[in-house]
This record gives C-alpha cells, structure tokens and sequence, in this order.
C-alpha cells in the first residue's frame, strides 16, 4: 500500500513524527499529510493521545512538600547574603 | 468564504478534541502562530480527505490561504451542520468504485482492497478505494484523483453549495 | 506551563528581592525549590547532593539578582544555574561521560517494529498490534504517578534531564535549550524518545480501559 501512495505515511513514520507534530515543528506538507493519515486511522489517533496522556501524567508528578526546617534554612542564607552585601 | 468542515461527535476538533461553539461565535487563531494553525476547513473539492463523524458548513474570514487539500483562515464560524450527512451511504460508494475497480484488474491485490473496504468505516473506506484506484490505474496521482471524485459524490448526494 | 514571556509577577518578585525583601525571596523559593532539586536530580547521583546544589544555587541566584536582565523568565534564568551547578558537581564526581555530549548516536524507534506490518505486507508499515486506548481514571492513580516516576528515572541523562525540564516542569523548548545548552533539534530528538519510552513502559500496565 505504502508503494502505491507513497507520499501518505505509513503508522510506523506517523509515531516517529508525532513529536515534531506536537510541537508545531512539521513542515506544513508533512503536518497535512499526517493529519490526513489521523482522519482514518484510529489506532494512531489512540497513540497520539497516548503520548498526550503521557504529557499530562508526567506533569502531575510532584515533589514531597516543602519542609518548614528547609525554609528556615534558605532563609538563614538569605539573611547571611543580606547581612553581608 | 463559504466552506465545510468534519468535526468529531459534539462539534469537537478531531486533532485537538476543543470543542467547536454550536452557537456560531467567532473563533480566531492565535495571532502569531506557525503557519497551518489557522482555521482548517474545505471546498467542496476537498470533502473527502476529511471525513468525520459530522460535517459543517462554515464561514471563513480574515487572511485566507487555499492549499491542495485545504483551506486556512485567520477566523471562523459553524454556520450548520449537514444533517443529510450519510456515512454508510458514502461508504458503499466506496466499496461499489472498488469493486468495479477490481473487476477491472482481477488481481489478489485488487481482491485485499475490496475485503477491506467493505468491513470498514466511511473515513477508511475513502481511504481504500482511492488506494485501489492508485492500484488500478498503475499511477499514484489516481489516489488524488479518486478522492476528488468521492469529493464531487459527497457534493452532490448532500447537495452542497458554495455560494 | 510556562513560556519564555517574561511573567509580570515574577518581575515583581525579582525587583523586591533586588531591594532585600525576605517576603519575595521566600515566595520564590516556594515557587522554584522542590523543581531545582529535581532538576539538580537528573544530573547528580543522589538526593541529598542535589538539595546541596539547589541550596547553593540559591545563593548564585541572590548574587546575580542585580545583573538579571529579564531577557528570559526568572525560572529559566534559575534553572540555567542549576543546571550548570549540577553538572559542574557531576563532572567533580567523576561521573564517566560529560553530560555536554547531547548527540544520540543510535536510532532508537519509538515503538517496537514489531507491532507493525512488515515490509512487502499488503499494509507494510501500519500497525498489526495496536495500541489500545488508555481510561482518563487511570492516569490519576498514584500507581500511575510512582511508574511515570520509576519510568524516566530509567531514562538515558540526556532524554531524563529534558522531559524533566518539558513535561514535569513545563519549561519550554527554549528555556530547555538555554539550560541545557543544547539545539532545539537536540531538544526535540531527546524529548521524543523519553516520551516513547515513557509511553511504552505505562502502556502495559493502562492496557485494560476501564
């Protein structure tokens, strides 16, 4: 199939693009083109959620909160810094 | 201008997932944006290589760039949607063009395509029968001329205008 | 997420604390602490060596505050000198390879080749073991969240360093160069293949929809 169109990608070239896709970086012709792909093939329209759902996932990974005992200790150099300017 | 645009169940862009206003407001690109961020929308030479769950027709206004397969503006608005829109319908199109195309050139190839199209959805049915014409006719600018056929069928069968 | 764009508030921030106010300097830390230990994290080899570098990042901050121009946000601008601090600690360590070697050499597919047709299949090149769409709940869970965490802890320095910075810090591409010296191409390459790899460690667990 890819031979007789070769100009439309095939799901293996789509998931190599779709960071470049993400980040508005295609060339025009290569963005339509995979776009084009993504209006019949749901299987990479899954995978392009995916990748989305795997954005927002690492984005909720957060650090243990911020001790009291840490603050206290930025503060005491920032007064040192200040003290000393 | 007047144009068409698919959108997914609820009005909802297909790569994005925003949902469209249904009451007809305005919606503007991002000033600055990269090229191709603007509103995406067809005429109606271009309907089938969009296919979607609905169809709209549309405003366009602003700064407007007509490509191959698309057109882009700076804004733009549903109008209405084409309730006469018939995926099934449109899709046994497809399968009658590559049935046809097969009984032209009986090949196993020509055989894989007709299996295919036949247990498919509107937007992959568009897709395999413009493959099978690109097969049937040796040439791949027969794939873009298959969908400019099933563009005219869509135009036709839902009785579009651009005016 | 933040951009580039110089943020009101910040500048607010950075011109009380140019004056001495302990109010805007706590306010900051508050703000950037906990991601500059993370970022610290992904160069150096342990937890409490990256709270020493972030803390004394801090007082490099205090000391440039005078000369910040406002050219890039006060995030970057800070996560710049973490970066460079951290690096610098890591190359005191000895650590084998100097993280300035940014270029991945190999190809490294996003997806296994296998879960495609091969070539000279009828649909060479699409999928013949697809992925399957993951449930919105799942990904709340905090046994999502430990795995994303584990997952880019096994990440490649370079590609941990940049998701890190993009998608758990949302700095973007930009800042990302700035911090980590590195071409927006570099960046691109680097981010791709930490999320494909992130990607692909979730997807057997998020398999079943709900």
């Amino acid at each position: 199939m890819s031979e007789r169109v070769p100009d439309q990608p095939t799901c293996r070239e789509v998931v190599e693009l779709i960071t470049d896709y993400l980040e508005a970086r295609l060339p025009l012709e290569a963005r339509t083109r995979l776009e084009q792909h993504l209006v019949f093939c749901d299987w990479c329209r899954v995978y392009l959620e995916q990748i989305r759902q795997t954005i927002r996932v690492a984005g909720a990974v957060s650090e243990e909160s911020f001790s009291p005992e840490k603050r206290e200790e930025l503060v005491r150099l920032f007064r040192d810094w200040k003290g000393k300017k | 201008m007047i144009a068409f645009k698919w959108l997914g169940r609820g009005a909802i862009a297909p790569f994005t997932g925003v949902r469209w206003p249904a009451d007809g407001r305005w919606v503007t690109a991002p000033a600055g944006a990269p090229e191709g961020s603007g509103v995406h929308a067809c005429r109606l030479a271009q309907l089938a290589w969009w296919v979607g769950e609905e169809l709209w027709r549309v405003e366009l206004d602003g700064r407007i760039v007509e490509r191959e397969t698309e057109v882009e503006a700076e804004r733009g608005r549903l109008l209405e949607p084409i309730t006469a829109w018939n995926p099934a319908a449109f899709a046994q199109a497809c399968v009658a063009r590559t049935i046809a195309f097969a009984s032209e050139v009986p090949t196993p190839e020509m055989a894989d395509y007709v299996a295919m199209v036949t247990v498919v959805d509107a937007p992959t049915a568009s897709f395999v029968s413009a493959v099978a014409a690109a097969a049937a006719r040796g040439t791949q600018k027969a794939f873009a001329e298959e969908r400019a056929l099933q563009s005219q069928w869509l135009a036709r069968a839902l009785d579009l205008r651009e005016a | 997420m933040s951009s580039a764009a110089v943020d009101q508030g910040e500048l607010e921030l950075v011109a009380s604390l140019r004056q001495g106010d302990e109010a805007a300097f706590v306010a900051l830390v508050q703000k950037c602490h906990p991601s500059m230990v993370r970022v610290a994290r992904v160069f150096v080899t342990s937890q409490a060596v990256a709270e020493e570098v972030a803390q004394e990042s801090w007082l490099a901050v205090l000391e440039g505050i005078a000369g910040f121009e406002g050219r890039s946000s006060v995030r970057s601008w800070i996560f710049s000198i973490v970066a460079n601090r951290a690096r610098t600690r890591a190359q005191r360590e000895g650590r084998s390879a100097p993280f300035s070697s940014f270029e991945e050499q190999e190809d490294e597919a996003a997806v296994d080749p296998d879960r495609f047709n091969p070539p000279g299949h009828r649909w060479a090149g699409h999928w013949c073991a697809p992925p399957e769409r993951w449930a919105d709940e799942q990904l709340l869970l905090q046994e999502t969240l430990q795995l994303t965490k584990k997952a880019m802890e096994t990440l490649p320095p370079a590609q941990r360093q940049v998701i890190e910075l993009r998608d758990v810090e949302g700095c973007s591409a930009e800042e990302v160069c700035e911090a980590l010296g590195v071409s927006d191409g570099n960046q691109r390459v680097l981010l791709h293949r930490a999320r494909s790899r992130v990607r692909a460690i979730l997807e057997p667990h998020l398999r079943r929809t709900a």
